[in-house]
């Protein structure tokens, strides 16, 4: 038996190896900076190999992991109080035109990113679950600990002010989902 | 914003309609409202549109290999190995086992005992990830009281570690494959020890060795 279970702990240990890009994708949007979402992913992942005998359903691995990859990242947050998102929603540009950036679709991606590092973290984190990992509301509730009512307020306040900061330099609706499509 | 929308379907209940959390039966109740109420409607796409922005800001140009060119938020992670002029290797991991050539930890962990880690040799495995100074002399401090020999004077890293390897042949310096990759990524010069063997994935070479019993220790 023991045996099986370490066969099915080995084939669960390359699972989570092969989790890396996602874990560092959503570690990326929730802290905007790539070093520390590079150290927060092998954080996430070394913390999993440790502690996996406590996964109960193999199925629920990515879930699980993103709920490890919570508690590193409120572990981060808490270390370093001062860094708490004021810093990055002073640097938000007053929309002027910037140097003559050559492909306006990366500018889109900055100012996005830039809208999503300016938000609450708590905010962040359930906008970034809902719409990269494209997760239910009950599944993202599980992840971070939350209830699901909690889930769906943030996401509302979340998207609010994203329109907020993304509006004054969109044209408008029609033209917006014209380019991302 | 137009405030003809009708007050019942709340921020709450359009966003809940963007995720695709409604019912069929609200879905429907809302696309035909939406399509009586242009204002509705407006609000509904540029949720959607937020969402889709949000989707394309990271789906490209996000991957681990973007993190090129950056310096490392921490002060130079060298500097304080590379005091003696050698390098070592970001991601060390040091395995030890306290009696040589017995690996059968897994199958003597099917025995029927209650506690099979009391019965095998003591196994060790110590996970660095940091090269700052004191890390690496936190590791090899563990390593030596851990073989019960610690010195009394503080020899350079190099040469505790040549010195620990020529006195145990139980104990071997692995090299994470993935993590010099990343130091490369990010500007930084690795050398490896000439003692240090390299692994694709320290992750998956720890797991290798939690599985087989041994005990993982992170600095």
């Amino acid at each position: 038996m023991n045996w099986f279970r370490a066969g099915q702990q080995r084939e669960l240990a390359g699972r989570i190896e092969a989790s890396r890009n996602r874990i560092f994708r959503v570690a990326f949007a929730w802290c905007g900076d790539k070093a520390l979402a590079d150290d927060l992913t092998q954080e996430t992942l070394s913390r999993g190999i440790v502690h996996i005998s406590q996964l109960r359903d193999n199925e629920r691995l990515v879930g699980w992991l993103l709920a490890i990859l919570h508690r590193c990242w409120v572990d981060h947050l808490r270390s370093r109080r001062d860094h708490a998102g004021e810093d990055v929603l002073a640097e938000l540009p007053a929309d002027g035109p910037g140097p003559e950036h050559h492909a306006e679709a990366q500018e889109t991606v900055r100012r996005v990113r830039q809208a999503v590092n300016a938000l609450p973290p708590g905010q962040r984190q359930v906008i970034t679950l809902a719409d990269l990992e494209e997760l239910s509301y009950a599944e993202v509730a599980g992840i971070l600990a939350i209830p699901i009512g909690t889930v769906m307020s943030r996401i509302c306040r979340a998207r609010a002010a994203l329109r907020g900061l993304l509006e004054p330099a969109q044209a408008p609706a029609e033209h917006q989902l014209r380019r991302v499509k | 914003m137009n405030t003809e929308t009708r007050p019942d379907f709340s921020e709450e209940r359009l966003n809940a309609f963007v995720d695709g959390e409604l019912a069929p039966a609200e879905r429907d109740e809302i696309l035909a409202a939406a399509a009586e109420d242009a204002g509705l409607g407006q609000r509904l796409c540029q949720l959607r549109a937020i969402k889709e922005l949000l989707r394309h800001a990271y789906e490209e140009d996000c991957l681990p290999a973007q993190a090129r060119g950056r310096p490392r938020r921490v002060a130079p992670p060298w500097r304080g190995a590379l005091a003696a002029g050698v390098a070592l290797a970001v991601g060390v991991l040091i395995g030890m086992h306290g009696r040589p050539g017995s690996d059968t930890a897994a199958q003597s962990a099917s025995a029927a005992t209650a506690s099979p880690a009391a019965t095998q040799p003591a196994r060790m495995l110590i996970h660095l990830d940091h090269a700052e100074a004191e890390h690496m002399e936190a590791a090899l401090d563990l390593v030596e009281a851990y073989l019960a020999r610690v010195r009394a004077d503080r020899t350079p890293h190099a040469g505790r570690i040549a010195d620990l390897l020529l006195r145990h042949d139980n104990v071997s310096f692995i090299a994470c494959e993935q993590a010099i990759a990343r130091f490369e990524r990010a500007g930084q010069k690795v050398v490896i020890l000439p003692q240090a063997v390299r692994t694709r994935s320290a992750i998956a070479h720890i797991a290798d060795r939690l599985q087989a019993g041994w005990t993982y220790v992170k600095v």
